[in-house]
């Protein structure tokens, strides 16, 4: 009899020879001989395929593969799963293409609900794949309090594995090849992340024969790998649709300081220094087109030259002081002060270009700071008493960037940051969350007449900003 | 490994080189010296001082990269000590405090708000405290906080730099989908470092030693990059050998690029080389041939002996290397596994094992020293030998073999 088992990621069939007769085609689509161990070899993900194509054929089989029972699963939702009609909608068209697809619904709209649904819908053991640690102890509370069960986490040193269990791309990657045989659905947050090359393997090393995916971004040029691994795209809701009924109202209030005059001659004499080599620079390519010399390629030049040219080198290190110089202005910091007081009682979130700077401001004003070093128990704890109210305020460098669920949080200041426009929509997402009647803010701090006022004009070309902002004032 | 950003390297025609550094180079051997003295003189520091220190002593190099990359060397043998303090409990008492107060400000304007240092005072008063040492504590569990207290680094200035070398390579690995390694040194140790790094292999014989391609289970299916960081764990283990070369297809940026290094690269393996025998067994009976061969010059002397250089591969990615090869003249290879030790059910895997290598031309020799029922001994085409195992028995059996043909 053949046998179908589960190598490190990828599905071994083996005494298929003496099974099938020679005028039929020999194998499952997408298996390949390996002369290494003398049987065929797929990737797990074919192992739905593997299976109804060995069942059509009535080719006995010993299913080692699946490291699950299918009926092993009793889930028992504490409270009924309440879902909104497009949430109901999502998952009843998910259920139709074969219980493998992806859902895309814009931030704040509850796609965790839609995935428990699925969950207690299909009744095998899942994995759920989160990209920050962030997200992954969010699901793992949701789905603690949703399910009667004891919940499994891999990620960030913690090793879980249950049933259902949450795990990071991550982990995911690396541990896919032990873990791959154990689940019957997949879920995948944030499904976009899935088509980085090495990020595809998590689809590719596990068998579960059903799959949804989830994500606010859904590219239909990336389709065709997230169609192979993910399943097709199954519902679709675009962000403006939902704004103003689900998603809290906002506005965008622009702030700028000046530097103190010390900074300000700190900061020229590391922009004369960076200016310097650039004259230099074009100068020595006079037939260079004025596209080239935007300053969005300017890094990229710089760290390829800093290996061979000592003055490149130079402007490299002026430009880091320029950010640090920037990031730490004192009357940025007097301004966070004031906003404070202004919002005393409004749940509010800073986020900061560097852990630096955040830290500083942490220590400064006595709130909780949380970057990718937190750990997880404190990171959980931080947030929960955020919730509660019990902190007023948190800082956060980049780590909270995305969906991080935040329901409280009204106010959230912009003290610097990278100007891809992804980041922002997804900080902005944050304080969009479904609050009764919250007049969400967000404040964006900027140094005036220096390189962040230019960060701040690419910033604000995002769909979700466009034609959004209500007021914009200056102090 | 040094991290991606630390690589050094060029591409040129399809080919990646890693640039290495030569370790007689004066300037290079100045800078490692320079770094040596001064993680000596941070011991006792933070990792933060000394990550400053580092960076002051890279400002303005365009070789900041090497710096940088012959300091990671130094640190990955840097021992770091964490602070005593139990900084999380402090923060967890100073926010509660500074939100029950909320604002918390640098400067009060009104009644409503909260001394940022009041709040210092309660919870150091609170804690037995000083508030500079509540301040100092409040993050001390931050890595950059971390105490340097000892660097078992080389201290060779060239050794160093041969180290930085090794690590250089095995980053470059760390982008490879496929490695193919050709030696002709003996086998065994190189596949003992291939079983513990977890690969498979594909074993080629060539005219002189073997090729082996070395991968994993999903290679065969797709380029994966998923193997990389054991090729590079691996790498030392090949530059045991003393003649050996290696081709890595590497990925980097879509593009695959190939990446070869042989015995004249001059990297210096800082792995072990396992003991030439297993045991003194083995040993005895290579002394024992060696004087045979020299007793009767014309008797043992057909046939020559060599330690385990020959490679079978058996089913499920498993290979066997016998213990010995004997060859004579005419081109016959005899190979010879001994078995001291064993059990019943070890001998039967063994059996088995030797079975599924199909070999006609394997001596397996058992000592007898457990008792084994008589029945099982003859039913077992094996060598018995009782105490040593002579090298006249075995040559012995060797021109039955090769008689036979």
């Amino acid at each position: 009899m053949a046998t179908l088992s589960f190598d490190q990621g990828t599905l071994l069939l083996d005494g298929l020879d003496q099974a099938v007769r020679q005028d039929v085609p020999m194998t499952p689509p997408g298996f390949i001989r390996d002369e290494r161990v003398g049987a065929w070899r797929s990737e797990a993900y074919r192992y739905r395929d593997a299976v109804l194509w060995l069942r059509r054929r009535k080719i006995p089989f010993a299913d080692r593969a699946r490291h699950y029972d299918p009926q092993g699963l009793r889930l028992q939702p504490r409270t009924g799963i309440q879902l909104y009609d497009y949430q109901e909608q999502a998952v009843a068209a998910w259920r139709r293409m074969d219980q493998r697809g992806i859902v895309v619904l814009p931030t704040g709209a509850g796609k965790t609900v839609v995935a428990l649904e699925a969950i207690r819908a299909t009744s095998r053991p899942t994995l759920i794949v989160a990209p920050t640690l962030d997200l992954m102890n969010q699901w793992h509370k949701q789905l603690t309090s949703a399910f009667d069960i004891e919940v499994g986490l891999i990620g960030q040193g913690v090793c879980d594995l249950r049933e259902v269990t949450v795990i990071t791309y991550h982990s995911a990657y690396r541990r896919m090849g032990e873990i791959g045989g154990r689940f019957g659905l997949l879920v995948l947050d944030e499904v976009h992340h899935l088509i980085a090359p090495e990020w595809t393997e998590i689809g590719r090393l596990a068998i579960a024969p059903f799959r949804l995916g989830l994500t606010a971004t859904y590219d239909p040029r990336q389709s065709e790998v997230l169609n192979e691994l993910v399943g097709p795209l199954a519902y679709w809701k675009p962000v403006r649709e939902l704004s103003g009924t689900r998603l809290a109202p906002y506005e965008v209030i622009r702030l700028s300081v000046d530097l103190s005059p010390e900074e300000r001659r700190e900061y020229e004499r590391e922009e004369a220094i960076y200016q310097e080599y650039w004259l230099e620079y074009w100068r020595g390519r006079p037939d260079a087109q004025l596209s080239e010399k935007k300053p969005e390629g300017r890094l990229e030049i710089l760290l390829r030259e800093q290996t061979r040219d000592a003055g490149a080198r130079r402007a490299v290190e002026a430009w880091y002081q320029m950010r640090r110089i920037i990031a730490g202005a004192e009357a940025k910091l007097d301004l966070l002060e004031e906003l404070f007081r202004r919002h005393a009682s409004d749940r509010t979130v800073v986020f900061t270009a560097t852990n630096e700077t955040a830290y500083r401001i942490s220590q400064l004003f006595l709130i909780p700071a949380i970057t990718h070093r937190t750990n997880a128990s404190e990171r959980k704890t931080i947030l929960r008493r955020f919730e509660s109210g019990q902190y007023k305020a948190v800082v956060t460098s980049k780590v909270l960037n995305e969906g991080v669920d935040m329901p409280e949080a009204a106010v959230a200041i912009i003290l610097g940051g990278s100007g891809s426009a992804r980041e922002h929509t997804q900080r902005l997402g944050r304080i969009l969350r479904q609050r009764a009647n919250k007049q969400a803010v967000l404040y964006e701090i900027t140094a005036r007449g220096t390189m962040e006022t230019a960060i701040s004009r690419r910033r604000r070309q995002t769909e979700a900003y466009a034609g959004r902002a209500r007021r914009v004032s200056q102090f | 490994m040094l991290p991606k950003e630390l690589l050094r390297y060029r591409i040129e025609s399809g080919q990646i080189r890693p640039s290495f550094l030569n370790t007689g180079s004066p300037r290079y051997n100045r800078v490692a010296s320079d770094l040596i003295a001064a993680f000596d003189k941070q011991v006792g520091n933070t990792q933060g001082e000394l990550d400053e220190a580092m960076e002051k002593y890279a400002a303005g190099r365009t070789d900041y990269r090497i710096v940088r990359g012959l300091a990671h060397v130094i640190t990955s043998f840097a021992e770091f000590e964490a602070s005593t303090a139990d900084s999380a409990k402090l923060r967890s008492a100073v926010f509660e405090r500074a939100a029950e107060g909320w604002p918390v400000v640098r400067r009060k304007t009104s009644p409503a708000e909260t001394d940022r240092h009041s709040v210092l005072e309660v919870v150091a008063a609170e804690l037995d405290l000083s508030v500079s040492q509540l301040e100092d504590d409040l993050y001390a569990d931050l890595p950059e906080r971390r105490r340097l207290i000892r660097v078992t680094a080389p201290r060779e200035p060239a050794a160093l730099i041969a180290r930085y070398n090794m690590e250089l390579a095995r980053g470059l690995l760390y982008w490879a989908e496929r490695l193919t390694v050709d030696i002709e040194d003996s086998p065994q140790d190189v596949f003992r470092y291939i079983k513990l790094c977890r690969l498979m292999h594909t074993i080629m014989r060539r005219e002189r030693g073997y090729s082996i391609e070395l991968d994993g289970p999903l290679s065969l299916l797709r380029g994966t990059r998923r193997y990389g960081l054991k090729m590079a764990v691996f790498l030392p283990a090949l530059a045991l050998c003393r003649k050996w070369r290696m081709e890595a297809v590497i990925v980097k940026a879509g593009e695959r690029l190939i990446f070869s290094l042989d015995d004249q690269s001059g990297l210096v393996s800082h792995f072990c080389r396992f003991p030439l025998f297993d045991s003194k067994l083995e040993r005895d009976f290579a002394d024992d041939f060696q004087k045979a061969f020299e007793r009767h010059p014309h008797g043992a002397g057909e046939w020559s002996l060599s330690r385990a250089d020959a490679v079978i591969p058996v089913e499920h990615n498993q290979v066997m290397i016998p213990d010995f090869t004997l060859r004579d003249r005419g081109g016959h290879e005899i190979y010879l596994e001994i078995v001291g030790f064993w059990t019943p059910e070890y001998l039967s895997r063994k059996i088995a094992k030797v079975t599924a290598a199909r070999l006609d031309n394997l001596i397996l020799a058992v000592s007898k020293r457990l008792a084994l029922s008589e029945a099982v001994a003859k039913e077992l085409d094996v060598l018995w030998f009782a105490g040593k195992l002579s090298a006249s028995a075995v040559i012995e059996r060797a021109d039955l073999l090769v008689k036979d043909d």
